[in-house]
C-alpha cells in the first residue's frame, strides 16, 4: 500500500502547474528531437540545462526526463516513413516499419509504435516504482565479466537479425567490430587505427555513422528513380490510420515481452535503448511462427522494439535514482543537473528527497499520456508526408541528416563521416548486405572487448572468471542454449529440405 | 537671419554625425562583450569539468552583460575543443575550460594538431582533490591494512581508474610505488563506471577526484581510505591525508581546472575577461555550489598555474614513458 500512497503524492506533485507545464514542454520537445535524425535527447538536455537554473529541482528533472523518454516516441516516425532512424534505438524499426509503410500501412505502424510505447512506458514506470531497490542491488553485482557475457548473448542474437544470408550478416558484424576499434583503447591507453588524426582519437561517432548508413543511403537509392515519384511506392491506397484488431492481437505479446526485456536491459549500465530494441527484435523473430517474414513488414517487428526502447528509458533511471550511478551519458547529465540544484541522488535519495523521486515517477505517468495524445492525432499528418514528391522530400531528409550529424559534437568532421558512411551504405545495400548487424556490432564491440580485458585483469589472466561468477555463468549458459537451439533449428530445416 | 531649409538640413546632419561619433567613441570602451561568449568545454556533459564550467557560466550572468554559453565539444581528451579555440579568431569571444593536466600530460600522449603555445591560461578556478576509496563494506578500514595486504600479496590489489594516462592513474602509480606495493590498474570508462566498479567490489580500491564520488561516500556505498592532499578535506575530516601518512609530495600533484584564451586576444579584452571571471570565482554563490559538489574552488593566478604545470610534467613524464603512452 505504501507505493500507492507515495504514487498519489507523486501525482499530486506532478499535477502542480509548474511541474505539469515542464512535463508538457519536455515531452513535446523530446518528441520533436526524436523525430529529427541525429539530434537526440543529449543535445536537447544539454541545451535546456541552463534554462532550468531558475526553477525547482523537481520541475527541472521532470522537464529533462520528459525530453529523454519523449525522444523514444518520436524516433520511430522517420524510421517508418522514410527508412531513416530518428534515434539510434529506432534502427530496428526501419526494418519492418518502412516495409509496412510501403504496403500502405504506415498508419498502423505508427499507431502500434505509439501505443506500444505508451503501454511500455506506463508499465515500466510501475516497475520503477515497485522494484527499483531490489533491481539496483542486482545491477551493482554486474561487473566486467557479466557485461562480457551479456555482450556475447547480444552477438548470438545479432545473427538472428539478418534476414538474408547469415554469412553476409557476420561479415557486416565483423566490419562493425573493426570500425569500433578505431580510437584510443580503454585498457592500454594507446591509439589504434587513428592514422594520427585527432578526430579519430575518440573513434567514429555512432550517430553520424547510422545517419549516413541508413539515411543518406536511402536518399541515394531513391534518387535512382525519377524524382517526380513519391518516396513510397503506394501500390495500394493508404489502408487506414490505426492498427486493426488483428494487429493488436499480434502485437500484444511483443509489446509485453519488449517491455520486460527493455526494462532489464535499461538498468544495465552501458546497455540502454539500442540494445533493448535489437534484443526485442531478435526475441520476437525467434518466437515467431514465421521468422522468415521478418523484414517484409511484420507488425511484431515494430511493436516489440518500440516498446523495448521506451521501457529501457525507465529502466535507465533506476541506477541513477537509487544509487546515483548514471547508466549512460544522458543520465550523467541528469545527475549533473540534480547536483547543480543541490540534490544528490544515491541510496539516501529515496529517503531524503522522497518528493522529487515520486514527483518524477508521477510525471512519467502523465508524460506518457501526454505523449500518446500528442502523437496519435499527428499520425494522419505524418502519413500524408508520404505523398510529398521525392524532389522535395529527399533534399529535406538530407538537410536533416547533415544538421543531425553536426549537432552531435559540434564537429564538422562528423558530417564527413556521415557522407562516407552514406556512400558505403549505398554500395552495401546494392550488394544486398544488411546494415543492422554492422550497427549492433559497432555498439557492442567496444563494451565486449573492454569488459573482456578488464575481466582478465581482475582474474590475473584466468578465463575461469566468466564461469565462476554466478551471474556471468547463468548468462553464458543461456547463450549456449540459444546457440544450440538455433543451430538445431537450422539442422532440422536443412534435413527437411533434403528429405 | 532667416535660416532656410537647406541650412537646417546641414546643421541637423552635422549634429547627427557628431552624435554618432560620440556614440561610437564611448561605445568602444563598453563594447566588449557585444554578443555572447562561447565557453568551450572539451569534456562530456555531466563531467566534473563540465559542471564546474556551467556553474561559472550561470553566475557570470551577474557580472557580464552578455551570456556565457557552454558549448561541449568532447573528444581526444579535450584536444578537439582546444583546436577549435586556436582556430577561432582571437577576439575574446571564445574561451575554454581545461586543466593544468592537459598541458602537463594529455598533450604529450597524442599528436596535437595545433601549437599548444597558442593557448594562454588566464586563471584557474578549481583544483582536483584525489582520493583513494574502497567499497563501503570492505574489510579494509584503514589505509595501513590495505598497504600491508598489498605488500604481502603482489598484484592482488586492483585499483580502478577513470582512464589510462589520467591524473588519477598517475597518482595511483606514484602512491603504490612509494608504498612498495605492486598493484594493477583497472581502467574504466570515466568516473561513473569507476565508482560503479568499486561499489560492486569488482576492483579492490579506486582512485579519482573527490567530486564524482562524494555522494557515494556520504551514502556509505564507498569509503575513503586516504586523501591525496596536504590538509584534511572538510567533507571527509576523518580521512587521513597523504602528507600525514608520509607521502609528502603527492598532495601537490592535484591539477587545477583553468580557463584559457587565445594567446593573441587583445590585452584589454583579456583583462576584462580575467577580472570578470575573478569576481565570479570569488562570488559566494559559486563557492557554495562548489562546496555542494565537493570541489575545492578558488582563484588561482598565472604563477601558480605555471608552477603546477611544470611540476606535474616533471613528475609524470617518466611514468608516461614507462607506460609507453608518451608520444612527444
Amino acid at each position: 500500500m505504501e507505493p500507492l500512497s507515495n504514487l498519489l503524492t507523486g501525482l499530486h506533485i506532478a499535477l502542480q502547474p509548474l511541474n505539469f507545464l515542464c512535463c508538457f514542454i519536455g515531452v513535446f520537445l523530446g518528441t520533436l528531437l526524436g523525430v529529427l535524425p541525429g539530434i537526440g535527447p543529449l543535445a536537447g538536455i544539454a541545451l535546456l540545462l541552463p534554462l532550468t537554473y531558475g526553477i525547482t529541482p523537481t520541475a527541472a528533472i521532470i522537464l529533462l526526463a520528459g525530453v529523454y523518454y519523449g525522444c523514444q516516441y518520436g524516433g520511430s516516425t522517420t524510421s517508418i516513413l522514410v527508412n531513416v532512424p530518428g534515434e539510434v534505438s529506432s534502427i530496428v524499426t526501419c526494418l519492418d516499419g518502412h516495409q509496412m509503410a510501403k504496403q500502405g500501412r504506415a498508419g498502423p505502424a505508427l499507431g502500434i509504435a505509439a501505443f506500444g510505447s505508451f503501454i511500455a512506458g506506463t508499465l515500466s514506470v510501475i516497475g520503477l516504482m515497485l522494484v527499483s531497490v531490489p533491481i539496483a542491488k542486482i545491477t551493482i553485482k554486474f561487473g566486467p565479466p557479466e557485461f562480457f557475457s551479456v555482450m556475447v548473448l547480444g552477438i548470438v542474437m545479432l545473427t538472428s537479425i539478418s534476414r538474408g544470408s547469415t554469412t553476409k550478416g557476420l561479415v557486416m558484424a565483423t566490419v562493425g567490430f573493426m570500425l569500433s576499434f578505431i580510437g584510443i583503447d580503454l585498457v592500454s591507453g594507446r591509439e589504434r587505427l587513428t592514422f594520427e588524426s585527432t578526430h579519430l582519437l575518440s573513434g567514429i561517432e555512432l550517430a553520424p555513422l547510422t545517419i549516413g548508413l541508413f539515411g543518406v543511403s536511402e536518399v541515394l537509392i531513391n534518387m535512382e528513380e525519377s524524382v517526380a515519384v513519391t518516396v513510397v511506392q503506394l501500390k495500394e491506397k493508404i489502408k487506414g490510420y490505426l492498427p486493426t484488431l488483428k494487429d493488436w492481437r499480434l502485437s500484444l505479446g511483443p509489446i509485453l515481452r519488449g517491455t520486460i526485456l527493455g526494462f532489464i536491459t535499461g538498468t544495465i549500465p552501458g546497455g540502454g535503448a539500442i540494445l533493448a530494441s535489437f534484443a526485442s527484435y531478435a526475441v520476437e523473430k525467434r518466437l515467431s511462427k514465421y521468422p522468415g517474414k521478418f523484414g517484409t513488414g511484420v507488425i511484431e517487428g515494430v511493436a516489440g522494439p518500440e516498446s523495448a526502447n521506451n521501457s529501457a528509458t525507465s529502466g535507465a533511471f533506476i541506477p541513477l535514482l537509487t544509487m546515483g550511478i548514471p547508466s549512460n551519458v544522458i543520465m550523467a547529465l541528469l545527475l549533473g543537473a540534480l547536483m547543480i540544484h543541490g540534490v544528490r541522488p544515491g541510496p539516501l535519495f529515496l529517503v531524503e528527497h522522497k518528493d522529487i523521486f515520486w514527483g518524477v515517477v508521477g510525471s512519467m505517468y502523465i508524460g506518457n499520456i501526454m505523449l500518446l495524445i500528442l502523437n496519435l492525432p499527428l499520425i494522419p499528418l505524418w502519413v500524408q508526408l508520404l505523398r510529398v514528391p521525392n524532389r522535395f522530400l529527399l533534399p529535406l531528409i538530407l538537410l536533416l541528416c547533415i544538421v543531425g550529424s553536426y549537432s552531435v559534437n559540434n564537429n564538422i568532421l562528423d558530417v564527413l563521416v556521415m557522407a562516407l558512411a552514406g556512400l558505403a551504405g549505398y554500395a552495401l545495400r546494392k550488394l544486398d548486405y544488411e546494415l543492422a548487424p554492422l550497427c549492433l556490432a559497432f555498439v557492442l564491440g567496444p563494451i565486449m572487448e573492454s569488459s573482456f580485458r578488464q575481466s582478465l585483469i581482475m582474474s590475473d589472466g584466468s578465463f575461469l572468471i566468466f564461469v565462476t561468477r554466478p551471474i556471468s555463468a547463468v548468462i553464458l549458459s543461456l547463450t549456449t542454449i540459444v546457440l544450440v537451439l538455433s543451430c538445431s533449428r537450422m539442422k532440422i530445416s536443412e534435413f527437411k529440405l533434403d528429405s | 537671419m532667416e535660416i532656410n531649409k537647406n541650412t537646417m538640413c546641414i546643421i541637423a546632419g552635422v549634429f547627427f554625425f557628431i552624435f554618432c561619433a560620440a556614440g561610437t567613441l564611448s561605445a568602444k570602451e563598453v563594447a566588449f562583450p557585444e554578443k555572447e561568449i562561447r565557453f568551450l568545454c572539451g569534456y562530456s556533459p555531466g563531467s566534473v569539468s563540465d559542471l564546474n564550467a556551467r556553474s561559472i557560466a550561470r553566475i557570470a550572468s551577474k557580472y557580464l552583460e552578455k551570456p556565457l554559453v557552454v558549448v561541449n565539444m568532447p573528444g581526444a581528451g579535450a584536444t578537439i575543443a582546444a583546436n577549435e579555440l586556436v582556430r577561432s579568431s582571437a577576439d575574446g569571444y571564445t574561451i575554454i575550460t581545461l586543466t593544468t593536466g592537459y598541458f602537463a600530460y594529455t598533450i604529450h600522449q597524442q599528436k596535437v594538431p595545433f601549437d599548444p603555445s597558442l593557448l594562454k591560461p588566464l586563471l584557474g578556478y578549481w583544483q582536483y582533490s584525489h582520493v583513494l576509496f574502497t567499497r563501503g563494506d570492505s574489510p579494509y578500514s584503514k589505509i595501513q591494512d590495505l598497504i600491508a595486504y598489498g605488500q604481502k600479496n603482489p598484484r592482488a590489489i586492483k585499483y580502478g581508474i577513470p582512464g589510462r594516462g589520467t591524473g588519477p592513474h598517475l597518482m595511483g602509480i606514484l602512491f603504490f610505488k612509494n608504498a612498495n606495493v605492486e598493484a594493477v590498474d583497472l581502467p574504466f570508462k570515466g568516473s561513473a563506471d569507476n565508482a560503479h566498479g568499486v561499489i560492486g567490489g569488482h576492483a579492490t580500491v579506486g582512485v579519482d577526484d573527490f567530486a564524482p564520488v562524494k555522494h557515494h561516500i556520504k551514502a556509505g556505498a564507498l569509503k575513503a581510505l586516504m586523501a591525496f592532499l596536504d590538509q584534511r578535506h572538510k567533507d571527509i575530516p576523518d580521512v587521513p591525508t597523504s602528507k600525514e601518512l608520509g607521502y609528502g609530495d603527492l598532495g601537490s600533484l592535484n591539477a587545477y581546472g583553468i580557463i584559457c584564451i587565445h594567446k593573441d586576444t587583445p590585452p584589454d579584452r583579456a583583462k576584462k575577461l580575467h577580472d570578470v571571471l575573478k569576481k565570479v570565482i570569488e562570488d559566494p554563490e559559486f563557492m557554495k555550489t562548489c562546496d555542494e559538489f565537493g570541489q575545492r574552488c578558488g582563484y588561482i593566478d598565472t604563477k601558480a598555474m605555471d608552477e603546477n604545470i611544470s611540476m606535474l610534467e616533471k613528475t609524470n613524464m617518466p611514468i608516461l614513458k614507462e607506460l609507453k603512452l608518451l608520444v612527444k
